[in-house]
């Protein structure tokens, strides 16, 4: 019984055993971070939409790569959490780190809703609820004319200075700053969920519902409260578009979304968080660039990359490179 | 030959590295003028046709206004993608430092640039977006496609003056839809026409029988349709086709569903669908003949233009324009004040840019589908509505 003497030989123990504390990767993307600020004042606009797709990508970490809830409607907190932000500033008030909190709260609440009833389901049965479930709410969005705007989307709202001293200005310097900041509280706030107790737990239902069933973990109320927790990170995601874009359209509940998040997070590597930063970082800012190259062909680039990392990394780009670290650790030890 | 894991992980990021360091190299003066639409996915039609005529337009005149050079730089927008449109324009805006922006196809992605078009003061030509409020989302939008309201409310009247007295509207459930719906039972209802029933059909649908029994059973003189142009409204039409409706008598009126490009697809029984349209590439004027003579001489038969293409053609017409009355300079405001009022003479006919709302007014058209001596389907010009402002406006105006 080798695996009993020397736990971290399994890879799943590993993995669960395995806490994320403070490293030089935090270090080294604050300084990149810092570094597209002063060096690249022109791409700010992009790096906005980058850090949004992080935070979006990490919640659906959360759920998929923690959970295990295998879902192909997340774009479905995306979008409530953008039309919540786009209300609150349309008939309450201008102010954006409060909407922040609201659009994550109703997020979270449809979370708790939406969970009871689709996470009983698992595999395929899952998949296919989750996407009912976000076309449910495309449909609603898309009837409810008067109030959404349908498909010509929600706009004519103001959001005032963050702080009261920022103002979003044309060259995107605060919506760059004010997404970074809370980029890096949602993935502080993910870390210590992912390390909790809850988050062992949760990486235990993945792996073995029916036996922290048996341990005496209610499972269905832990899946639940993941999904909100989930479903709350990513409105605060969908939140920040609506407040930098200034207009929420059917596209924020739409399938292609979701499948993107989830192309992001298989690109980057499940269930590690970092991934959902790399996933992002590579995946808009390849897309950006292949289509400033070629803007009629650049599917094609991006296809063929994907599938070259699907190829050559399978367990995405930090999963390969954890891999490689592993294995260069092992071949010190062993001589 | 085996690759070894590390070898293949560095080939990876290595082409990565690749991929994000290459970046567009800029021009130095020469004024930019930025094409944002869809190049891409499943609106890439729309793109495809952009490009036809603004690279058309750009050969002919030498991408050269009043002597100084033009470039046009494309962005892919991919599909109606508002937050994705926001950020190329406003790149476009701060670092490539175009000084027009012209394209999009959707309200939203309009409605997203608006804002920077206004801070920037860059100004904007939309090309596509039919819905009548877009151009008050900032003062330095215009607009060379149509509004819904334009060409719905003719088709309302015309269809009464035919001696159709009772209708049924078909449309899409969705935005566009609605402003169909509420110009078509303006345009009919101001004349003294009854509308019988109210038809919505959800996006995407393919079979139409229980939309069309409907329609059938109302028993109505005539049938206003809206449908977006692609699958649905070429589905929709050859359902309606097939099902024998038009020979039992009810007629069908639509806008951009009959364009030429789509009639191949419907057969001879196409012959009788009545439109009312701002354009046909068979309309029988000079500068059209010039222009889809040139369009079919340059891209072969796939050439042949339609709304979008004529649409972006007099669209950088108007850039140029105003790139020669601000004799180069970025002057937003200038820019703006100097196509107010203007007449250019359009391949489909005299377009002008309201000296009040910014807005398009345009001939429309009442045509209606026949068989040519060669057997190609075309449109033929009924009768022309001269200079229609955008009804909307005129029932809604700015506060």
């Amino acid at each position: 019984m080798r695996e009993l003497r020397d736990p971290s030989a399994l890879p799943e123990m590993r993995s669960a055993l395995r806490t994320h504390r403070l490293g030089w990767f935090e270090v080294v993307m604050l300084a990149v971070f810092a570094a597209v600020y002063y060096l690249l004042p022109g791409y700010l606009p992009l790096a906005t939409q980058v850090a949004i797709m992080i935070i979006f990508a990490i919640s659906l970490d959360l759920a998929l790569g923690y959970g295990g809830i295998e879902t192909l409607g997340h774009a479905v907190f995306y979008g409530i959490g953008g039309y919540a932000a786009g209300f609150y500033a349309l008939y309450v008030w201008q102010e954006p780190i409060s909407g922040l909190l609201v659009a994550a709260l109703v997020a979270g609440l449809f979370g708790v809703l939406s969970g009871i009833v689709v996470l009983r389901a698992k595999g395929l049965t899952l998949v296919m609820l989750t996407l009912a479930c976000a076309t449910m709410v495309h449909e609603f969005a898309n009837s409810m004319r008067a109030i959404t705007g349908g498909d010509d989307g929600l706009s004519g709202y103001r959001i005032d200075p963050v702080l009261g001293l920022f103002r979003f200005d044309l060259f995107g310097r605060t919506a760059y700053v004010y997404s970074v900041c809370v980029l890096i509280v949602v993935f502080l706030l993910a870390r210590i969920v992912a390390n909790s107790n809850f988050g062992l737990v949760a990486r235990g239902i993945r792996s073995n519902s029916q036996r922290m069933q048996l341990l005496g973990v209610p499972v269905l109320n832990r899946l639940v409260l993941l999904y909100a927790v989930s479903g709350a990170l990513a409105g605060i995601a969908g939140a920040l578009s609506a407040q930098v874009t200034k207009l929420v359209g059917l596209n924020t509940l739409a399938f292609t979304l979701s499948g993107n998040v989830l192309i992001v997070l298989i690109l980057g590597g499940i269930g590690r968080l970092y991934g959902a930063v790399i996933g992002s970082i590579v995946f808009v800012a390849l897309s950006d660039r292949a289509a400033a190259i070629d803007p009629f062909n650049w599917l094609f680039i991006l296809g063929g990359l994907i599938v070259l990392v699907v190829w050559l990394a399978p367990d995405g780009i930090v999963g390969r490179f954890s891999a490689l670290t592993w294995q260069f650790r092992k071949q010190e030890r062993k001589p | 030959m085996k690759i070894s894991g590390a070898l293949k992980h560095l080939i990876g990021t290595a082409l990565f590295a690749a991929g994000m360091a290459l970046s567009t190299a800029a021009m130095a003066d020469t004024i930019k003028v930025g094409v944002l639409g869809s190049f891409s996915g499943p609106y890439a039609p729309w793109g495809v046709q952009f490009r036809n005529a603004l690279d058309l337009y750009q050969e002919q005149h030498k991408s050269k206004a009043s002597g100084y050079d033009v470039e046009l730089i494309y962005r892919d927008v991919g599909g109606n993608e508002p937050a994705r449109a926001k950020q190329l324009a406003q790149e476009l805006v701060v670092r490539d430092g175009v000084q027009y922006i012209i394209g999009l196809e959707f309200t939203p992605t309009i409605l997203a640039v608006a804002d920077i078009a206004t801070e920037a003061e860059v100004p904007t030509i939309n090309l596509n977006s039919g819905t009548s409020s877009v151009t008050r989302a900032s003062e330095f939008l215009t607009r060379t496609g149509f509004t819904q309201w334009q060409v719905a409310a003719p088709a309302g009247e015309y269809a009464f003056d035919q001696g159709k007295k009772t209708a049924v509207i078909v449309s899409a459930d969705y935005a566009p839809g609605k402003d169909a719906l509420d110009s078509f039972r303006y345009g009919f209802e101001k004349k003294g026409g009854k509308i019988l029933q109210e038809i919505k059909v959800p996006l995407g649908t393919t079979d139409f029988s229980t939309y069309l029994l409907r329609l059938q059973e109302a028993k109505p003189d005539v049938a206003l349709v809206f449908m977006p142009v692609g699958p649905m409204s070429v589905g929709f039409l050859k359902a309606y086709v097939d099902r024998g409706l038009l020979k039992a008598g009810i007629d069908v009126y639509v806008g951009a569903e009959a364009q030429e490009t789509d009639l191949p697809a419907l057969g001879d029984a196409a012959v009788g669908i009545h439109s009312v349209f701002t354009y046909s590439p068979y309309q029988d004027n000079p500068e059209n003949k010039a222009f889809v003579e040139a369009l079919t001489k340059k891209y072969g038969a796939k050439g042949l233009p339609n709304l979008a293409t004529v649409a972006a053609y007099d669209g950088l017409a108007l850039v140029y324009h105003m790139i020669g009355a601000t004799k180069g300079q970025k002057d937003g405001k200038a820019a703006m004040e100097s196509i107010k009022g203007l007449t250019i003479q359009s391949p489909r006919g005299p377009i002008t840019i309201d000296a009040k709302t910014r807005d398009i007014i345009q001939n429309v058209y009442l045509r209606v589908v026949e068989k040519r001596g060669d057997g190609m389907l075309v449109n033929k010009t009924l009768a022309t509505q001269q200079a229609v402002k955008d009804p909307w406006k005129e029932l809604n105006p700015a506060k």
